[in-house]
């Protein structure tokens, strides 16, 4: 079935009476949507499939609460589902990690010093630092911070988007980022100064 | 935006880049095995019912005793404009219902 031709009401009320194949289907439909977001803001020592499988189980468990009637396209939903879940699976991790200089490799290392800097200087160019020492930084954040920045820098999607997404009001989404980049500010003062030590 | 934000803009829209994989189909047997699991979930058991209950009636209990006692505490203050006669008088015509 091509994904323009999808039917998701009607998939959705056989997925209601228990079909199995339309449940299948609807599964295969939405896993592109489900696994970006499981991928984003999965705890470490989750793998993205489990937690993807989490979202799809409590989507098929809460599916009588959902009603189309009420304007509501079943990919908001949907997405609004896996963010909450991929928060408790965030905050059900019980330790967050504590990063020390000698863990970063040279690339994280001249990534972090960038950020840190204050004299004009060109962004480096390791790509690869730079998704891990983003992902480092964030980890190190609270499980709202580092979802308000994943959301808002990494995936570049609207305040009013991020709003809808995790039930908060815009103004806390706002604070929130602004908080959120100032402790990163800090973590990353942190790690630099151990280099110093 | 301060220094900082501005280098962390650049970072992130660098890391942006580097993580353009974007999703694909699902691997072969996830849809099978997430309705599977699905299937054979048990339905609610009486006693998650039955707490669920006991939550609700909880709640609604507080809820009626807060609006018991706030309706109290105002009306406390009129205890003093009671007449002692017209009390005996309704206690009287309770024994005798």
């Amino acid at each position: 079935m091509p994904p323009d031709a999808f039917d998701v009401p009607a998939c959705l009320d056989r997925v209601r009476q228990q079909d199995a194949a339309a449940a299948r289907a609807l599964v295969d439909h939405f896993y592109p949507l489900v696994i970006k977001i499981a991928r984003s803001h999965r705890p470490r020592r989750m793998a993205e499939e489990d937690l993807a499988q989490e979202i799809y189980l409590k989507m098929f468990t809460r599916l009588q609460q959902y009603h189309g009637r009420d304007g509501v396209p079943f990919e908001h939903w949907l997405s609004r589902l896996a963010v909450t879940t991929c928060l408790d699976a965030l905050r059900a991790e019980k330790r967050r990690p504590e990063w020390r200089w000698a863990d970063l490799g040279d690339g994280e290392r001249d990534w972090l010093e960038f950020f840190v800097g204050e004299t004009p200087a060109p962004a480096p160019s390791d790509a690869l630092g730079v998704r891990e020492v983003v992902e480092k930084l964030l980890a190190l954040l609270s499980t709202e911070d580092r979802l308000v920045i994943t959301l808002l820098d990494l995936e570049e999607r609207s305040v009013a988007e991020i709003s809808q997404l995790t039930g908060w009001g815009v103004s806390l989404v706002k604070i929130r980022a602004f908080r959120a980049r100032r402790k990163l500010r800090a973590h990353a003062l942190k790690l630099q100064k151990e280099s110093k030590l | 935006m301060n220094e900082f934000e501005r280098r962390w803009k650049l970072g992130a829209e660098a890391a942006r880049r580097d993580d353009d994989d974007s999703p694909g189909e699902a691997p072969f047997g996830f849809a099978a095995r997430v309705v599977a699991h699905w299937q054979t979930q048990p339905g609610p058991s009486l006693a998650t019912l039955w707490q669920s209950l006991v939550l609700r009636a909880l709640g609604a209990v507080t809820l009626v005793l807060l609006i018991l006692v706030t309706y109290g505490t105002f009306s406390s203050s009129h205890d003093e404009l009671a007449r002692p006669e017209l009390e005996s008088a309704v206690a009287d015509s309770l024994v005798l219902l």
